[in-house]
């Protein structure tokens, strides 16, 4: 066999990984049965829920690591790698552990107090924003580094000296010549979040009607052997996943494994 | 008038220190050097984006060493030219006057036609900088930092990746440009050619050190050290010594032949004593080859063989060796004159090394 055949035999086989986890969920597929459980308050409220949550969550971590990007990307200071590296946390540390710590954060004294004081995380809507914010953060930030990065400073240093301030030539050169990989960060932060159910169920829980996003409704139907339900949900999560990469590759945006 | 007074930089591995020069209003300055020398540190420091450490920038003797660089309306025009890709010529050209909110008046719209006429660039002004060509993305490059009326336009290398018809060009509209605009300038370059087209005064710099300040022909006949005559072409550099020196002239011996040499002295070589060691040197094309029959006697004439001839683009490079000791004596001819001599390989030669053009240079 050869080389090429060998690597082109690798990528069918990956594909056809997929494909047949994907043509198994046929077995459980029943037209009517779709329509009724798509259209039924619990699932409207759990497809709404993600969208906000997903779409709140991918505007903060987007404004946050956004300005974070921008400093790693063009400054140095004390401390810039160790930042680089803990932006890695929500990648190699799972979903679920990610959970547990922001749990075990808030029955910490300063946990307690922002509970308390500020706003309540555990078991409310506020707590899936926050689970989905922190493992989506690290990854839009790394994401918007790279994008940055591929922008010579110099644009900004004839920027600055025709007249900009920092701000304005970030504003008029770099955020303008980086915005294809801001939006590509943007949406693969959306779907992320949009699928995101460890740290979702272990800071939120999975309150019907209150805290139950699509992942964590899917799982509550398997959980009840509803296994025609939890098709649906697969098949509604599906479809937003694959919208938006169709999205990223219509828009010709950057696709994460480029990135 | 921009002074930088003894600025030492330390940044991304390059050091420069005493980097002092004077831009006179409506001057071109050129700071020549070699390549990987900091020239480009050494300008975007001058730009304000590195801070020196120490030392200080000038405008009118007004400290500006510590402003940020859209305080000192110095327009820096990189060697890329970094047109910014996602706008139009036009808005390229406008960014400085729009980023700090100044209102395009009468007066800023006729500057801006003004400058697009001249530099020819009229007729891209929508379009994206990608679809310019290297000599339309350099006038445009002008164009913009020229547009917010600089105190000083700072030129990396402004022509060094260029073709040599684009370059040329490109040359003659900045020559122009200057003569209607007299915008003072500080240029970056280690391209002699392209330093002596644009500039009035030439800093030398090596060894992240400024070697000599000066005018063209100071420069050149009057290199301060041997580094910088190595720098700026006089490859025929010997040992000596002063034999004597008499009104305008220097006696001197040549140590690798014991020939004696005849130079002319300047006021510049009043440094030169009797007995004291020296450096000497002549240039290439300063050698000249004594035409017909060998026949000619008096100062400065030598017999010499030629080894080689080597083609260059406009003159031949030829290697003899003095027919007395061997020494390497190189020749810098041009075309029609290789050709009028009608000599090739091998060929004896009668040298003549013209006292005017004899340059003396401390042996320390």
């Amino acid at each position: 066999m050869s080389f090429k055949n060998l690597v082109i035999g690798c990528a069918v086989s990956i594909f056809a990984l997929y494909a047949l986890l994907l043509l198994s969920l046929l077995g459980f597929f029943e037209a009517r049965g779709f329509t009724e459980t798509l259209f039924s308050g619990r699932v409207l409220f759990s497809i709404r829920l993600s969208l906000i949550a997903a779409t709140t969550s991918t505007i903060l971590s987007v404004a946050i690591g956004l300005p974070a990007a921008y400093a790693l990307s063009r400054y140095e200071f004390r401390g810039k790698q160790l930042i680089d590296t803990v932006l890695e946390m929500p990648m190699v540390l799972s979903p679920v552990s990610l959970g547990a710590v922001i749990l075990i954060f808030f029955n910490t004294r300063p946990g307690e107090f922002i509970q308390s004081h500020v706003m309540t995380f555990v078991f409310e809507v506020s707590g899936i924003i926050l689970a989905q914010f922190v493992t989506t953060a690290g990854i839009a930030t790394r994401l918007i580094k790279t994008s940055l990065d591929e922008i010579p400073p110099r644009y900004e240093a004839v920027a600055r000296s025709l007249g900009a301030t920092p701000f304005n030539a970030f504003l008029t050169v770099t955020m303008p010549l980086a915005r294809k990989g801001i939006l590509a960060a943007a949406i693969l932060s959306w779907a992320k979040a949009m699928g995101e159910f460890g740290a979702t169920i272990m800071v939120a829980g999975s309150m019907a009607m209150k805290t139950e996003t699509i992942p964590v409704a899917i799982f509550m139907r398997l959980a009840g052997a509803d296994i025609g339900g939890a098709v649906v949900l697969i098949t509604i999560l599906l479809a937003f996943g694959m919208g938006v990469l169709s999205l990223v590759r219509f828009l010709g945006l950057p696709r994460h494994d480029q990135t | 008038m921009i002074k930088l007074n003894k600025l030492s930089i330390r940044a991304l591995g390059f050091a420069a220190d005493d980097i002092s020069l004077t831009i006179r209003p409506g001057e071109v300055h050129a700071l020549i050097g070699p390549s990987g020398a900091g020239k480009t540190l050494i300008l975007e420091t001058i730009a304000g984006l590195y801070r020196p450490h120490s030392g200080k920038i000038l405008i009118n003797d007004q400290d500006v060493t510590r402003h940020p660089p859209e305080q000192r309306a110095f327009a820096y025009v990189p060697q890329d030219t970094s047109l910014f890709p996602h706008l139009s010529v036009e808005e390229n050209i406008l960014y400085g006057l729009r980023v700090t909110h100044q209102e395009i008046h009468s007066d800023i719209k006729q500057h801006v036609r003004r400058l697009t006429e001249r530099l020819n660039i009229s007729n891209l002004l929508d379009r994206l900088p990608g679809k310019l060509s290297g000599g339309e993305r350099q006038r445009v490059a002008l164009a913009r930092a020229l547009a917010i009326r600089p105190r000083l336009l700072l030129l990396d290398e402004p022509t060094s990746a260029l073709d040599p018809a684009i370059k040329e060009e490109t040359c003659y509209f900045f020559k122009e440009l200057h003569r209607e605009f007299r915008f003072s300038a500080l240029l970056v370059t280690h391209n002699f050619e392209e330093a002596f087209f644009l500039s009035d005064v030439f800093s030398i710099l090596i060894d992240g050190r400024i070697r000599q300040t000066g005018k063209r022909k100071e420069i050149l006949y009057h290199p301060r050290d041997v580094d910088v005559a190595r720098f700026l072409g006089v490859s025929n550099l010997f040992k000596g010594s002063i034999i004597r020196i008499k009104d305008d002239k220097v006696i001197l011996s040549w140590e690798e032949t014991g020939e004696t040499i005849t130079a002319k002295r300047t006021f510049r070589d009043e440094w030169v004593t009797e007995g004291m060691d020296i450096y000497w040197g002549v240039r290439p094309e300063d050698v000249h080859i004594v035409k017909g029959e060998h026949k000619r006697e008096g100062e400065n004439l030598f017999y010499a063989n030629l080894l080689a001839v080597y083609s260059g683009k406009n003159n031949y490079n030829l290697v003899t060796r003095l027919a007395s000791t061997g020494t390497v004596v190189k020749i810098a001819l041009r075309d029609t004159v290789l050709h009028r001599l009608k000599i090739s390989a091998g060929d004896l030669l009668q040298i003549h090394l013209i006292p005017e053009t004899i340059i003396l240079l401390p042996s320390g």
